[in-house]
């Protein structure tokens, strides 16, 4: 059976090969029955991703040892979901899960626009299947799946026990979903640069598949940030590790990519800006593959050596130099339609916008990178780690906070002083007010007052967006203000989708002042029956607990949580201990509410009975996951298609239907 | 006046980024201090967050630096102090002098250079924009009067067709 996996990895390879071929060749010589031939193919490496998948996943599940990837990432004890988890647990399963999303992506591409944009799609289709070609030769030349071991062994390595949490199961696949979503918009990138349909149309085409690749990288971010918190044990969420960085920066440059198009499709301006953008977003996908995978950065995410850098290097090299040389091609096609009026306008605060996120991205990048740069240079190693990202992307951030409440109150093309006055003025009152509130009460910090005065100015000025709207409604149509709420959502979901999003944007921003400007710690050495305050608890321990599960052995301390006298609840911290690692993991105890989280973490125990615990009071932190839920809310509210487009779209099918189709395959040069 | 706020911009991100609050006369603590050096079991965490499991490497250098402070050495000195034993790499973040100084100005060079290119292009359009409409002010201003109240009349029945709601 394992012949057919490799076997549907080879086919894949020749499939992909034949696909992108057949796909220019045709549009190149304008043969209908090539493309489609070409378009076939394209379902043929779906659908054989799919088999060889399929494969490995029974392999896994059915503890297969005479899979040497199976042998290393699976044991006896190991538990359904980290059966599958394990699909993407080493190099090789990520490199096939890579593979498989981007052809069922590919897929789904061709087959909506079988009967739409058939100018493009003959050469989106080598792009997609370059791409496949690139990771299916690596599969079967240096990391293969499906490779057997002469001598199974009767128990497997099994999963890193930091690996055994439900953050393994949803963390890297969302993050999969929102690398490999980035290659359609790029693809169609590429596309609109051979043709030179340069206007927005591959923008349009491809806006949903924008935002389902950032929806998923948000999610993606954001397991990964929920899972250091909760298996970790040291109280934080974010630990600017490189590999963390190469999934932050995409997300970075994408986000700027989000707001930029909306300016080309309203104004035909910015149209070089957008193709740098999608290129740089796809190619820091490809950086972050290869980050994991390469070893030149040393990282708790890494894969572990192995020797396929240089591939990764070769395959971003040929991204950039074929993209970058397209680009510069059509250079002279790509001239805006219209420029900006005025330097107080909308269009300005969206370009400045972009410039502060690139230049967060840029920022992340050149910390991620600094080190091979100072080795080089002056042969010295140094550690860029949390404290440099911290202090240089923070006010990177505050800015771009202010921005975003900027922007949806200031005009097109010009906004006039009464303009500002009008907009600006209490929101701007309102920050300042609690800037002042904080102070008193005892927050007396500027770089702790200034995030919470911006995330509140962005409130207000959303807030006022969103009234005005409403009350228009409510004075035109006598709508009651919930109704009149909804359908003014309902009837603009694009750009009050995008609002929603900025609203999930600032509760992440309190969500992370308040875990690290008003975070509260204490260590403590408790004998059975003392106490310890911290902030308005009292923790009590009340004794130890050893018990046995399938998979591993648990020591854990038990503490009685008390406020004001009265007991909340029990927390009980503890070490999990797996029997083919001699070192425990963490497993900490977290109270959560709107207000603060109490985070325990069992650091030891000693001799005498007594035990070792840290407590930390995060303030405010639930409010980074509440955020996080918001923004995908907003998010899906933006993705949902609606009426009017549906009418337009087939308004553009039965034009099209009408226009000569080998007149529409003109290459470039031709 | 755009270079000023450009220059503003600049200092602002650069302050913001090398404050650091000291807290002048009170102890050095154990956390004040493991937030400067990273842990080097590998892990790129700094030393109070290391994240491996039982990390002895942790352990030693965590018990190293509350030796020290047991001993009444101040933060810096305690530093050093890892500095000597284990050299640069041992610090969280890169030093802000000679070499390493670009790593924390270059992110904020970056940022000002875009705004300044972008500046320099809105500029062009802007100025061209408002020799567009100088240009349009000519051509109204040498109309006859009997042609221009033409077009005025043309003008105010079509908006008022369109304010109309038709």
């Amino acid at each position: 059976m394992y012949e057919i996996g490799y076997a549907a990895l080879v086919l894949t390879l020749l499939f992909s090969i034949y696909g992108a071929g057949a796909a220019y060749y045709g549009a190149r010589k304008g043969y209908r029955e090539l493309i489609e031939s070409a378009q076939n193919a394209v379902y043929a490496v779906g659908a054989l991703t799919t088999i060889a998948s399929s494969i490995l996943f029974y392999a896994l599940i059915s503890k297969d040892y005479t899979l040497e990837y199976v042998a290393s990432y699976v044991s006896n004890t190991q538990e359904l979901v980290y059966l599958i988890a394990a699909f993407w647990g080493g190099n090789q399963g990520s490199l096939l899960l890579w593979a498989w999303v981007l052809g069922v992506m590919s897929v789904v591409t061709v087959w909506q626009n079988k009967e739409e944009h058939r100018d493009l799609i003959p050469y989106v289709i080598p792009v997609l299947l370059g791409i496949e070609i690139f990771f299916t030769t690596l599969m079967l030349s240096t990391s293969n799946p499906f490779a057997r071991l002469a001598y199974p062994p009767l128990e497997g390595n099994g999963l890193n026990p930091l690996l055994l949490n439900m953050g393994m199961f949803f963390h890297p696949t969302t993050l999969y979903l929102g690398y490999v979503g980035f290659a359609i918009p790029f693809a169609f990138a590429m596309a609109a640069l051979i043709t030179g349909q340069l206007g927005d149309r591959w923008i349009k085409v491809t806006r949903r598949w924008t935002l389902f690749a950032w929806f998923f990288l948000t999610l993606g971010n954001l397991f990964g940030a929920q899972w250091a918190y909760v298996e970790l044990g040291w109280g934080g969420f974010w630990a600017w590790d490189p590999v963390e960085n190469a999934s932050f920066m995409p997300w970075l440059t994408g986000t700027a990519f989000l707001h930029s198009v909306m300016i080309q499709e309203r104004r035909g301006m910015l149209k070089v800006w957008n193709m740098v953008l999608i290129i740089a977003t796809f190619s820091l996908t490809i950086f972050g593959t290869f980050l994991t995978r390469s070893g030149v950065i040393s990282s708790v995410h890494a894969f572990g050596q192995s020797n396929l850098g240089p591939y990764f290097m070769g395959f971003l090299g040929l991204i950039l130099i074929g993209s970058l040389s397209l680009l510069f091609f059509r250079m002279d096609d790509l001239e805006g339609d219209n420029e900006l009026d005025s330097f107080v306008s909308r269009e300005s605060t969206f370009l400045l916008n972009n410039l502060i996120l690139v230049g967060a991205a840029f920022a992340t990048f050149w910390g991620t990178v600094f080190p091979i740069i100072s080795e080089a240079v002056r042969g010295t190693k140094i550690t860029v780690s949390a404290p440099f990202f911290n202090q240089v992307n923070m006010p990177i951030f505050l800015v771009l906070i202010f921005i975003m409440g900027v922007c949806p109150l200031i005009g097109w093309r010009r906004a006039s002083k009464e303009n500002l006055i009008r907009n600006f003025l209490y929101p701007a009152a309102v920050g300042l007010l609690l800037a002042g509130g904080l102070f008193v009460v005892g927050v007396t910090e500027f770089l702790s007052i200034l995030p919470f005065a911006l995330s509140a100015f962005v409130l207000m000025t959303i807030g006022v967006e969103w009234f005005r709207g409403v009350n228009a409604r409510h004075k035109l149509y006598g709508e009651g203000f919930l109704i009149a709420l909804l359908r003014l959502v309902w009837s603009n979901k694009r750009r009050y989708g995008g609002y929603i999003v900025h609203f999930g944007v600032i509760m992440i921003a309190i969500g992370i002042t308040g875990a690290y400007s008003l975070k509260t710690e204490k260590d403590a050495r408790l004998n059975k029956g003392e106490q310890m305050t911290i902030g308005s608890y009292t923790l009590e321990y009340i004794g130890q607990n050893s018990y046995s599960t399938r998979s591993y052995d648990v020591k854990s301390a038990g503490f009685n949580v008390y406020q004001d006298g009265k007991l909340l609840e029990k927390l009980t911290p503890g070490k999990n201990f797996y029997p083919r690692d001699p070192n425990p993991s963490t497993e900490v105890a977290i109270r959560t509410t709107l207000k603060e989280d109490l985070y325990l973490i069992l650091a030891g125990w000693n001799d005498d009975g007594s035990v070792d615990i840290k407590a930390l009071i995060n303030p405010l932190v639930v409010w980074l996951w509440i955020g996080g839920v918001v923004s995908l809310v907003g998010t899906t509210v933006a993705f949902w298609p609606d009426a009017k487009e549906k009418r337009r779209r087939v308004t553009v099918r039965n034009t099209a239907e009408d226009f000569d189709d080998s007149r529409s395959l003109q290459p470039m040069g031709s | 006046m755009k270079f000023i706020l450009s220059l503003v911009l600049f200092v602002f991100l650069s302050v913001t980024a090398f404050t650091s609050v000291e807290r002048v006369g009170a102890a050095t603590t154990f956390d004040e201090v493991a937030s400067e050096l990273s842990c080097q079991c590998g892990c790129l965490m700094v030393l109070n967050a290391c994240d491996m499991k039982e990390c002895k490497v942790q352990f030693n250098m965590s018990t190293q630096v509350k030796n020290l402070i047991n001993q009444g050495q101040e933060k810096e000195e305690i530093i050093r102090y890892f500095l000597a034993n284990y050299g640069e790499v041992v610090l969280a973040a890169p030093t802000k002098k000679g070499f390493n100084l670009m790593a924390w100005l270059t992110p904020f060079a970056a940022i000002v250079a875009g705004l300044g290119f972008v500046y320099l292009i809105v500029d062009k359009w802007v100025l061209h924009r408002s020799q567009d409409s100088e240009e349009q002010d000519k051509i109204v201003n040498s109309m006859k009067p009997a042609e221009l109240s033409r077009y005025s009349e043309r003008l105010k029945k079509e908006l008022e067709q369109y304010e109309g709601g038709s």
